[in-house]
């Protein structure tokens, strides 16, 4: 058990510190500020630096309404979202190769894996809205309970996409659903072709989840307008960037795996020997990932911010009933085919 | 919900708080989510610029009176020369008075950009914030080649400027037009016709007429709802009845036209600098008026009052002497104390998220509200 | 203008269109070479440039003509001497870089050069002759 959380913890900073120097990359780059990224050194060292400053920073005192959930809302944020690199669908744990024994154990008790990812993803929603309420500010608190309107409302055009998928593959399980896309066409034979709604619609919802606060905890500790935190100065805003990231990963990840057909390979058949495919498959799956988490934070950077009562009118009356749609499509492909 | 009195909620939005404009404060009455009273604080960023005035000689405060508003330098000098040269019957010479319209019409052009900077950054695009910068960077380069410093200059002098432009600086000035054109037609396209942006600032902070003659309220605000003033063509001074320019008006009082208005006067701007540079290139002249010592100003006794069209609106400097070497009293008139009170009537109504889009779009430097 | 719900399915689809033309734009854009010329700390800075102040105090003659023009009211130190008042120092702590007493002093006695990193770590640094001492 101990060993195995380690593990989590190991994989998380290293996931961490990729999207963090990808994101700085990103951003300086379609920002047009070439002096953030003058070289790859820079680049690639910066992180240590900041972990050096925030935990030898002497931070002043701070006072805020309520201690306890001060205190607590930066453990429910990063807490549990650590957990769900168990369930992440990395390769094939249903053939029969050596080193997955203890994945296979971990991972059999849960048949629905996509609804527990899923739900993993929304709790540090509470946990910045509590930070929020805590806080001695009535204008971060009005902005608290927006976030958590917006973020939480994302929850069902992505449940609905989810099962749609459920639909065509026959079962919850990442793994069974992945195996579901494969076929000897490859690409061709992946979800996004016959739900292509799905994915706009589950593309749109996750865009909406990640960037919901106006004033984020996630982004930067005291960047000027229009995000900065103010309650958690010093080393306390670190789970709340940690827990952004993590979002940013898990979103991407299960993306990639209910539409773009995970690990699998998009010529159809593996390139490497039997015994090295678990290795090819994790290289596809982290490729497909990186570039989605690529699209997810071009995006967000170059677009302006839409108001809460247009996202949230978006929200249910376009995306909801698109996503009903998408699921009549699946009936309708199930039907048709003969299942 | 019929009844909102149980979500009633007042905040105070004093400087030290980080969510607040920067400078001023606003007292906000809210009934769930949609403003119902606000009321601005001012003076915390009072700096007694008037009475300092009363302790120095006339040359010693030029460099002062560009403080007051430190994006519109060369404006303020003019303001405050030209008060000062009415009471003393000065006449300018013809090249120094072309060089000022140029150099206080590359001002404006600055001062826009870097509005618009603020502004595009307050909705989230930064990329087209940051090509707005570089853009005035290009200008602030331009201002460090005449007269030696970027945003406090001290070039014009008590009839006339100190030093003159040279050739090649001269022939960059007049190849600005085109580059600068070219520039501004990508950031336009970038942004005018965003659907996100035009929703966010159309119909959001509508200024009637009746308001901004009420407020007196001057400059782009008030010709974007609808009034054509302005104060180059009421009250001419300089050579701006020799310049071929137009100056636009929009009717719908909302944000999106002050954003076309000010974008449109860069252009007019751009237009006006390549006029003087091409006339700069083909005549000769003198820079100063030779019989006056900077140390010997003595105006006679009087009022004078001086009307200068800034980058924000109208900018009057009210001078009143005494036949001595320091003026009696000097009073400024700067149009974003006007601005801030408009906000009474303009932030009700809307949602707690379009505050800060309606108090960008105004265009308000504190420094010279507060003065 | 109050919309309706079917200008909200209209308004999405422009919506997307705009999005990819806008991310199009953008990336197009970070190709483009934005850098102004001639910028930052490889900067040639101009001749007229306003920098530190740097004294000849033996051509002052005591006319005090910087006095007169100094915004800063007490930004230049002088000292009695035997010939009358000298102008020796200058405090940087209330000096604004005007450059009023460069541009006017009849005998070059003050040149603004071209350095402008000035920060030191003590208040006392901030001057220029080491004679004059450091008044509050």
């Amino acid at each position: 058990m101990i060993n195995s959380f380690a593990v989590a913890i190991i994989v998380a900073v290293l996931a961490i510190y990729v999207i963090n120097c990808l994101e700085k990359f990103v951003i300086a780059t379609f920002t047009l500020n070439r002096q953030s990224n003058k070289s790859l050194k820079h680049l690639l060292l910066e992180p240590f630096a900041d972990i050096i400053k925030f935990f030898t920073k002497k931070a002043p005192a701070q006072n805020s309404e309520n201690k306890f959930l001060f205190i607590i809302a930066s453990i429910i944020a990063i807490c549990p979202i650590i957990t769900a690199f168990c369930l992440v669908p990395f390769f094939d744990i249903t053939a029969n190769f050596q080193a997955n024994r203890t994945a296979y154990v971990y991972q059999a008790g849960f048949t629905a894996n996509i609804l527990l990812l899923t739900g993993l993803i929304f709790i540090p929603a509470i946990g910045t809205f509590l930070a929020d309420f805590s806080d001695k500010n009535k204008l971060l608190f009005i902005h608290g309970i927006q976030a958590l309107t917006q973020t939480s409302s994302t929850l069902i055009p992505i449940i609905t996409s989810i099962l749609a998928v459920s639909y065509l593959a026959g079962s919850l399980n990442t793994n069974k659903i992945i195996l579901a896309q494969s076929s000897h066409s490859g690409v061709f034979g992946w979800y996004f072709i016959p739900l292509i709604i799905g994915a706009i619609v589950f593309f749109v919802s996750a865009l909406i989840l990640l960037n919901g606060h106006n004033f984020n905890h996630l982004k930067s500790e005291n960047a000027t307008h229009p995000c900065f935190s103010i309650g958690y100065l010093g080393a306390k805003h670190l789970p709340f960037k940690a827990c952004g990231y993590l979002q940013l990963f898990f979103v991407s990840i299960i993306f990639v795996s209910l539409f773009f057909g995970g690990y699998l390979n998009p010529f159809g058949t593996y390139v490497l020997p039997e015994n090295f495919r678990h290795f090819e498959q994790i290289f596809w799956l982290l490729t497909k990932t990186f570039v989605a988490i690529f699209c997810f934070i071009l995006i967000n950077t170059t677009l302006p911010k839409a108001k809460c009562d247009k996202l949230l009118g978006v929200l249910y009356k376009v995306l909801l009933p698109l996503s009903l749609i998408n699921s009549n499509v699946a009936i309708l492909i199930l039907y048709f085919t003969g299942n | 919900m019929k009844n909102n009195t149980k979500n009633k909620m007042t905040i105070n939005l004093t400087p030290e708080n980080p969510l607040s404009p920067i400078g001023f404060g606003l007292l906000v009455e809210l009934e769930s989510d949609v403003i119902t009273k606000c009321t601005p604080q001012l003076g915390f960023n009072h700096k007694s610029l008037e009475k300092a005035t009363q302790n120095r000689l006339f040359s010693q405060y030029i460099p002062m009176s560009e403080k007051i508003d430190y994006l519109s330098g060369f404006f303020c000098a003019q303001a405050y020369l030209s008060a000062l040269e009415q009471l003393s019957d000065v006449e300018l010479p013809k090249k120094a008075q072309y060089i000022r319209v140029l150099t206080m019409e590359l001002n404006r052009i600055s001062s826009h950009l870097r509005w618009l900077a603020a502004y595009l950054a307050g909705f989230g695009v930064l990329a087209p914030a940051n090509l707005a910068y570089k853009l005035r960077g290009k200008i602030l380069n331009i201002f460090e080649n005449i007269t030696g410093g970027r945003m406090s200059h001290n070039y014009y002098v008590f009839g006339g400027v100190r030093s003159d432009i040279s050739k090649e600086n001269l022939i960059e000035i007049s190849n600005f037009k085109s580059d600068f054109n070219k520039e501004l037609n990508t950031l336009e396209n970038l942004i005018s016709k965003n659907p996100v942006i035009i929703d966010s600032s159309m119909d959001i902070g509508v200024l009637s007429t009746q308001y901004a003659l009420e407020y007196s309220i001057t400059g782009v605000n008030l010709r974007a709802s609808g009034l054509n003033l302005d104060f180059r063509k009421e009250k001419p001074y300089l050579v701006y009845n020799e310049l071929k320019f137009h100056t636009p008006t929009a009717f719908e009082g909302d944000s999106y036209s002050r954003y076309l208005l000010r974008m449109e006067e860069m252009k007019i701007s751009a237009d006006l600098v390549k006029q003087c540079a091409d006339w700069l290139l083909a005549n000769q002249g003198e820079i100063f008026n030779l019989n006056i010592n900077p140390l010997d100003v003595k105006p006679k006794a009087g009022r004078a009052v001086s009307y200068t069209e800034s980058a924000r609106g109208l900018i009057m400097c009210h001078l009143v002497t005494d036949g001595s070497e320091k003026p009696k009293r000097l009073k400024w008139r700067t149009p974003s104390f006007y601005a801030i009170q408009a906000l009474e009537k303009l932030a009700p109504g809307h949602v707690l998220e379009d505050l800060t889009t309606v108090i960008n779009s105004l265009d308000i430097i504190i420094s010279e509200a507060d003065r | 203008m109050k919309k309706t719900d079917t200008d909200l399915i209209l308004d999405s689809i422009k919506g997307l269109i705009a999005l990819l033309k806008d991310i199009f734009a953008t990336i197009c854009l970070s190709f483009k070479n934005t850098d102004v010329k001639n910028q930052g700390a490889a900067r040639k800075l101009p001749e007229n440039f306003r920098g530190k102040i740097e004294l000849i105090p033996e051509n002052c003659i005591g006319c005090e003509t910087c006095e007169k023009l100094c915004p800063a009211l007490n930004a230049l130190i002088f000292e009695n001497t035997k010939n009358g008042k000298r102008l020796t120092a200058v405090d940087f702590s209330r000096c604004t870089f005007c450059g009023n007493c460069a541009y006017n002093c009849p005998k070059g006695v003050i040149n603004m050069t071209k350095q402008y990193k000035l920060a030191t770590k003590d208040k006392k640094d901030l001057k220029l002759n080491t004679e004059a001492e450091w008044k509050p």
